[in-house]
């Protein structure tokens, strides 16, 4: 009965997006993918039309200051790379434009690199100076950068304990949803959590993605707390019944192939 | 009674696992979960969806590190 109530409340069409989605980008089922550059998206190239970069490119150097060149930006930049990532994503309002538009800007630091002069801060307010001109040259309305928000990185956790014993599917019936679920990776979270109406993908983006709290979330999106914790928690649960769905349909797609 | 403490559990699940609850309605759901074994499955469920999240913002947080590298690379 549970169950029932839980299940498929996500229409047919959305489905179908998310299959085309993940078809697109990715097979499944699949473990954990590290590689995510090859999957169906907008590339950096089309990136760079889109944000009609003109090639600063600066060819110049031997091969090896060129190399020194970029173990130095590598050296000074690569801890912001995932501040500048969250920073783009949270302003876009929408994951891949957000990457795409951090790519962009970290390229054009990299470029630019030889221009940068440390004041002794180190080049963070730099680099959030360029993705901030990525993000309107992108098309992303202007606002403005609190560059002392902490994007924080979010650390593997390991088994958490609850206070009480939980189910264990390993002893108990078969479930090939929880199996399916086991092997969903990035793609089909991204997948999920673009299938939302818009009122609860940007909060979804800015919470689960960015790693907002809700006073943040709050700021952004110019709402009230309250508002924010009961649109987080509807996300949050609207994010399962997506997946939940997302999960029995492959499961029932895996067995129609191994009947074949 | 017991139907309305499934239905109250479950709706508090999602601030449960987000560690948003106060510690009388955090007791609530521990003991129903404790006794409750419908309730406790599709808590695992949750719990398996959330520690899904979270693995893979780690995983994009990878992912992008490493694209930007090849990408540099190929700037050079």
């Amino acid at each position: 009965m549970l169950e029932e109530k839980t299940r498929s409340t996500t229409s047919k069409a959305t489905l179908r997006k998310i299959f085309i989605y993940i078809t697109q980008s990715a097979t499944l089922p699949a473990p954990r993918r590290h590689v995510y550059g090859s999957t169906a998206r907008i590339t950096g190239k089309h990136m760079s039309e889109l944000l009609n970069s003109q090639s600063m490119s600066n060819q110049t150097g031997t091969r090896e200051e060129r190399a020194e060149k970029l173990a130095s930006f590598e050296l000074a930049v690569s801890p912001y790379y995932e501040q500048i990532r969250r920073f783009c994503i949270s302003k876009a309002k929408n994951i891949q434009l957000g990457e795409d538009v951090a790519q962009e800007a970290l390229v054009k630091a990299f470029n630019a690199w030889d221009t940068f002069e440390d004041q002794g801060n180190g080049p963070k307010s730099w680099l959030y100076k360029i993705a901030s001109n990525a993000l309107t040259t992108a098309g992303v309305k202007e606002s403005k950068i609190d560059s002392k928000r902490e994007f924080v990185n979010v650390n593997e956790e390991g088994i958490v304990d609850f206070g009480f014993d939980q189910y264990d599917f390993n002893h108990g019936e078969d479930s090939p949803e929880m199996q399916v679920l086991e092997k969903f990776s990035m793609a089909e979270i991204e997948a999920a959590i673009n299938s939302l109406d818009d009122e609860f993908r940007e909060v979804a983006i800015l919470k689960f993605i960015v790693g907002m709290d809700n006073i943040e979330i709050a700021k952004e999106l110019d709402l009230v707390q309250n508002t924010v914790g009961s649109k987080v928690s509807r996300a949050r649960a609207k994010l399962s019944e997506v997946l939940k769905d997302m999960a029995s349909s492959y499961g029932i797609g895996l067995d129609e192939k191994r009947k074949k | 009674m017991s139907e309305n403490n499934c239905k109250d559990t479950l709706a508090k699940v999602f601030d449960f696992l987000a560690n948003d609850l106060q510690e009388n309605d955090k007791n609530q759901v521990k003991d129903h979960l404790s006794t409750c074994e419908p309730c406790n499955k599709e808590f695992a469920i949750e719990s398996k969806i959330s520690s899904l999240i979270s693995h893979s913002s780690i995983d994009a947080q990878t992912s992008f590190a490493s694209k930007m590298q090849s990408r540099l690379q190929s700037e050079l």
